[in-house]
């Protein structure tokens, strides 16, 4: 008992000259949220009113329409898809019907690859695809036949296309993306000259008859109204509407 | 007389008390302050959370000003001079937290880019008189665990009373000299650190910065 009331001395005696050391503590935390901003400026509404032949024939363009700007922490695609309550069909939803309605030759089919897309600037990253990788080449006279400007369209409209489908920016491959950053940061390409910015324009040609002689997949097979709903079928005059969703994705 | 037991948990408890701080040690010297009466107090919430949740925050940054105080008592120890200095550090957790990183809580989005590392802390300490070293100026961490940034570090004997900013480390306290004993800390942290490129992944993570006030 002795010996322990003498260790205990010495450690009561060691502790009390113990130096001073006293400390608090702050615990910093950082939550790093992922960021995809993408920014659209324009009208949601674009409205394509075919009231005279040569609107039929030549078509309407509607340029500059969209702008996309995208301001993002992580890397990204950006990507167009055409679809609608008929979107397993890949057709327009058709809102009014004007004049006599045979029902037999004047169809209220109208594919959504009808819808033609420019981008102002190349996909800057799109090694990986397949097929026609963006909508930059320009609107060329109709009938067009390759495929080069007609919308993605499908019913599953946040599901990634794949490899042979069109990308604004980006593409399918883990590879294909446009690293995080802004179109509002200082650098060479600042601004409506980057890739975080694209300018959109729409356009639609019914042709004469109304079978939209341009609608065409991304691998260029034939999509027009003769082709999909049979040969003398054209589109019923009336109201059809689609919707067109700019979906930005984490690479 | 205490029993038997009694003295061992005593002793027991003494010692743990005693090895209880991560601090580093004081100089080893002699016991020249008393580490009783002496204490480093902080009033201040002790989390500081900075949530990114715009492209705003993330590309411009964010402030906190006077998240932290901390406020000093030291006493010398009969007939003795204390003389003490104050260092914040910063840790992780340790492996498998790479050294450089803070320590990842959770993950968001698919994981690629790299883990945050220590050195986007910034600090700026501050106080009335202007005695901390860098007063004022935004400081920041070097990429470790464990790296530090003096607050007062003066081997010269300075005491308290003149709010010169001359760095006082003696015996004194913030109740009764509140511009040199008291230090106010703002944080700041810059995701995007002036580059186009964010490289950071996106999760939740966290740091400790201990406040040492130790004997010199």
């Amino acid at each position: 008992m002795k010996k322990f009331i003498l260790v205990a001395a010495v450690l009561f005696v060691g502790i009390g000259k113990a130096q001073l050391v006293d400390e608090q503590n702050v615990t910093i935390t950082m939550d790093l949220q992922p960021i995809l901003q993408l920014e659209m400026n324009g009208s949601p509404n674009i409205d394509f009113v075919f009231d005279d032949i040569a609107d039929y024939m030549g078509g309407i363009t509607k340029y500059g329409a969209t702008q996309l700007k995208v301001s993002s922490s992580i890397s990204w695609d950006l990507y167009a898809v055409g679809t609608s309550a008929n979107a397993a069909t890949n057709f327009w939803d058709s809102q009014v019907s004007y004049g006599n309605i045979s029902g037999v030759l004047d169809v209220t089919t109208l594919p959504l690859e009808a819808l033609e897309l420019h981008q102002d600037k190349a996909n800057p990253s799109s090694a990986g695809a397949t097929a026609f990788d963006d909508y930059n080449a320009n609107f060329a006279t109709s009938p067009v036949i390759t495929g080069a400007n007609n919308i993605y369209t499908s019913a599953a409209p946040y599901t990634r296309p794949v490899a042979a489908e069109k990308y604004i920016a980006g593409h399918n491959a883990a590879t294909d993306f446009v690293a995080g950053g802004s179109y509002l940061l200082l650098n060479a390409t600042v601004g409506a000259g980057s890739n975080y910015w694209y300018s959109i324009d729409y356009r639609l040609v019914p042709g004469l008859p109304a079978i939209f002689p341009n609608a065409r997949t991304n691998a260029g097979v034939a999509r027009d109204i003769a082709t999909v709903s049979g040969a003398g079928t054209y589109a019923r005059p009336g109201v059809y509407t689609m919707n067109v969703k700019y979906v930005l994705v984490e690479n | 007389m205490p029993s038997f037991k009694t003295i061992f948990t005593l002793i027991f408890w003494l010692i743990l008390q005693s090895g209880k701080s991560q601090c580093p040690g004081p100089s080893g010297g002699a016991s020249n302050c008393d580490p009783l009466l002496s204490e480093i107090r902080m009033n201040t919430s002790n989390m500081v959370d900075f949530t990114f949740d715009s492209f705003s925050k993330i590309n411009g940054g964010m402030e906190f000003f006077g998240s932290t105080q901390i406020k000093i008592i030291t006493v010398n120890n009969p007939a003795l001079t204390c003389k003490w200095n104050l260092i914040m550090y910063v840790f992780n957790s340790g492996i498998p937290t790479p050294a450089n990183a803070f320590d990842n809580l959770a993950q968001y989005g698919n994981g690629s880019g790299q883990l945050p590392t220590l050195n986007y802390i910034q600090v700026r300490v501050t106080n009335i008189c202007g005695t901390p070293v860098n007063n004022g100026v935004w400081q920041t961490f070097a990429a470790s665990s464990g790296s530090a940034l003096d607050i007062i570090n003066n081997i010269v004997l300075t005491a308290a009373g003149n709010c010169n900013t001359s760095k006082v480390n003696t015996a004194g306290s913030y109740l009764t000299n509140p511009g040199e004993y008291t230090f106010i800390i703002d944080y700041k942290i810059l995701p995007a650190a002036g580059i186009p490129a964010f490289p950071l992944t996106p999760g939740r993570y966290s740091a400790n910065i201990k406040f040492c006030l130790s004997e010199m």
